[in-house]
């Protein structure tokens, strides 16, 4: 396949293609690593073997069926300790075109994309490369499960199963890189507070009660996230309690 | 000025809309740079502390403020270079759970090669040496928390 992006600017001008690979970010970082691909390169997978949710989780993947790549980005303009903003942009970039099909989609805190109902539909896992100057290159993994029909799974689901029909992933491949070519602008022009504001307001349980066991069981609501991109739950004693990722668990 | 008021002053700093700060009185000059396209300071020596944003004028004091704090007492670590964190978060030494390390201690790195990994929020960081040399001291245990600019490999660029 040798298809281009028309409906970009410089997202997906050079996309490489692979009917198999293990992981698409692991392959698009050696990639950087070999001079290979540039910002705006694309690498993906018809299917993944070895695709990674946080380290060590593995993303299972029927092949042919879903959507997983890798961009290749050099926010040189993020200082490291603002790169929470690179998720949130491409957060919002992925559940805007979802949401453009399907009504319920939220942002599960850091970087999971669901559902409310139906559960989990896809991810996003961001790995950077950090030299003495900042942020040398970041690589955007996303998959997302499309026709692949999800029975079995608990609170996990599909684009398929969600809207009772199969998509042209090539399609949704290109609103979705395109979407995320805008969010990046965005971002780029320093739009963080709005990029922020709108992360929070589409954050799955925002503003609900609901249980959550940081060490112990307890009622909270998640109110926001805090400047490094830590969740805040408020507590029923009215106490604001910041978290890392594993630091507090849904239930 | 003390290295606390320092730190102090550069969060303030990095926490506001500037790009660059410049101080000069009678005692010292310090200038704080935000990262840009432009390479700040290369760490020269362990004494001198800057990875990061923070280009220090040549002034005595500015210089030698943070090394009692960074420097370990007991041996003489002065010809050794650190590899700093450049960020909050979580340290690996491993690319996966179930990998070898990145380096160890005895190990030749060079610069440009990736060294450990800091999680911060679930996003992955790989961090690359600036310099090479020799590892010669790991200073913080696999997945522990690291600060800002702390201190994570002692290398022996002569080594």
């Amino acid at each position: 396949m040798h298809k281009i992006l028309a409906n970009t600017v410089f997202l997906g001008k050079d996309i490489h293609f692979l009917t198999e690979c293990h992981s698409t970010n692991d392959l698009a970082l050696e990639k950087i690593r070999n001079r290979e691909v540039a910002e705006g390169s694309i690498v993906i997978a018809d299917s993944q073997t070895k695709g990674r949710g946080q380290r060590g989780n593995r993303w299972w993947s029927e092949p042919n069926k879903n959507l997983t790549f890798s961009l290749v980005l050099q926010p040189f303009f993020l200082d490291p300790s603002e790169q929470f903003e690179l998720n949130i942009a491409v957060s919002l970039a992925v559940s805007e075109t979802l949401s453009d099909y399907v009504k319920g989609i939220k942002l599960k805190w850091p970087n999971d994309i669901l559902h409310e109902e139906k559960g989990k539909i896809g991810g996003i896992l961001i790995e950077n490369i950090l030299n003495h100057k900042g942020i040398e290159y970041s690589v955007v993994g996303i998959g997302l499960n499309i026709n692949q029909s999800i029975s079995e799974i608990p609170f996990a689901t599909s684009f398929f199963n969600l809207t009772a029909k199969e998509w042209d992933r090539w399609e949704i491949f290109k609103l979705l890189i395109s979407k995320m070519e805008k969010y990046y602008i965005l971002l780029k022009k320093g739009e963080k507070n709005q990029l922020r504001r709108r992360y929070v307001e589409n954050l799955y349980r925002i503003n609900e009660i609901a249980e959550y066991d940081d060490g112990e069981v307890f009622e909270g609501e998640i109110t926001g996230i805090e400047q490094s991109g830590k969740l805040i739950i408020k507590k029923s004693d009215g106490s604001l309690n910041y978290y890392g990722f594993k630091e507090v668990k849904y239930l | 000025m003390k290295a606390k008021e320092i730190q102090d002053l550069i969060d303030f700093i990095s926490n506001s809309g500037l790009a660059e700060v410049k101080i000069e009185t009678e005692e010292f000059k310090l200038s704080i740079k935000k990262y840009s396209e432009a390479p700040a300071v290369k760490v020269e020596t362990v004494a001198v502390p800057a990875t990061a944003p923070v280009a220090a004028a040549p002034s005595p004091v500015v210089a030698a403020a943070p090394a009692p704090s960074s420097a370990p007492a007991k041996e003489d670590t002065s010809k050794y270079l650190e590899i700093k964190s450049p960020m909050i978060g979580t340290f690996y030494r491993t690319p996966n759970p179930d990998s070898d390390p990145f380096v160890s201690v005895g190990d030749t790195v060079t610069a440009g090669q990736t060294v450990c990994i800091i999680e911060a929020m679930k996003l992955f960081n790989e961090i690359e040496s600036e310099v090479s040399g020799k590892i010669v001291k790991i200073l913080v245990d696999n997945a522990s928390p690291v600060e800002y600019d702390q201190p994570l490999f002692l290398v022996d660029p002569a080594g």
